[in-house]
């Protein structure tokens, strides 16, 4: 065994040591097999975390920014506007089974480049039909 | 409904549409791997965003802006999951359709090395749980104890027990 905890190891993978306390892990890492084993494993499972956590949310989002745009030219037409519904007042059984969900979209990733003023934003609920689809924005 | 509206002047939009362009997937990622299902996790990033908005707005605080986000969204899902409004999901689930989609040849081996791992996190106390996924997403030991609201000398303990237990149950 070594007399390194795993904590400071850890630490020092992730670049969270400073000054003589760094060089001091660095020194013993370079010398001892075991932390260095320690060392490849923890990265190679930090990898795979970050991987699951990705493809878990790989797939596209629900709200469809293509089915949005129709929805922003309305706005646009309107006025440029912030827009904050109120929400449910409680989440509790007053809560909707399908409460929408709230969708903040920029419109230059929906509209063509140029036809929206820099930075503007599209917010509203987006409701879902029961295949996933969106079936109602509502910009309250 | 009553509604609130109030114009925004752009070059605020501007700044809280870059964070969001940056933020977002950490953010969804992080609250679906804690278990809570896609649609819902992206109301509360919605949210936050538009809460970070108000905050700029009010001029509030622009020191560890990232940290300060996730704190609002982990807050948020917290106070879901006693509201009893959490609905629990498997990221398991979607991490194998995914998988299907991406690469259907690697698809045994990322079924496997997702189901080890997806167990093993549910195994986690929600701290260190919270700790691996906001590190994997590289936060600093400060933005995750800012954004935990728990000592930063803690964390480096929990990841060490965290990464343990997913190491034994994930290495073949
Ligand atoms: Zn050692």
């Amino acid at each position: 065994m070594c007399e390194l905890a795993r904590s400071r190891l850890i630490a020092w993978i992730d670049g969270e040591l400073e000054g003589a306390e760094a060089l001091a892990v660095s020194a013993h890492v370079e010398s001892c097999p075991t932390c260095q084993g320690e060392a490849r494993a923890i990265r190679s499972l930090s990898r795979d975390i970050g991987e699951y956590a990705r493809a878990v949310t790989a797939r596209p989002r629900p709200a469809s920014y293509k089915w949005l745009a129709a929805a922003a030219v309305v706005v646009l037409s309107v006025g440029l506007m912030w827009i904050r519904p109120e929400r449910e007042p409680a989440v509790s059984e007053t809560r909707p089974a399908h409460p929408g969900v709230l969708v903040a979209v920029p419109l230059d990733e929906v509209l063509p480049v140029g036809a929206a003023p820099p930075g503007a934003m599209l917010v509203g609920y987006m409701d879902f039909d029961a295949t996933g689809q969106p079936s109602s924005f509502r910009v309250q | 409904m009553a509604s609130n509206i109030q114009p925004v002047p752009f070059a605020q939009t501007t700044e809280v549409e870059s964070l969001f362009r940056e933020w977002r997937s950490p953010l969804e990622r992080y609250l679906v791997c804690s278990g809570m299902a896609r649609d819902e996790a992206l109301d509360i990033v919605q949210d936050t965003f538009l809460r970070l908005h108000q905050h700029l707005l009010a001029g509030g605080d622009r020191a560890n802006l990232r940290a300060w986000a996730f704190r609002v969204a982990h807050n948020a899902a917290l106070n879901r999951r006693k509201s009893g409004a959490w609905r629990l999901t498997s990221p398991l689930a979607e991490a194998s359709r995914t998988a299907v989609a991406a690469d259907p040849e690697r698809l045994l081996f990322h079924k496997e090395r997702f189901r080890r791992l997806h167990a093993a996190m549910k195994e986690l106390t929600s701290a260190e749980r919270a700790c691996v996924l906001l590190r994997s997403e590289g936060l600093r030991y400060r933005e995750i104890a800012e954004a935990l609201e728990i000592p930063m000398s803690t964390i480096a303990d929990h990841l060490d027990r965290a990464l343990r237990k997913l190491g034994e149950k994930c290495n073949v």
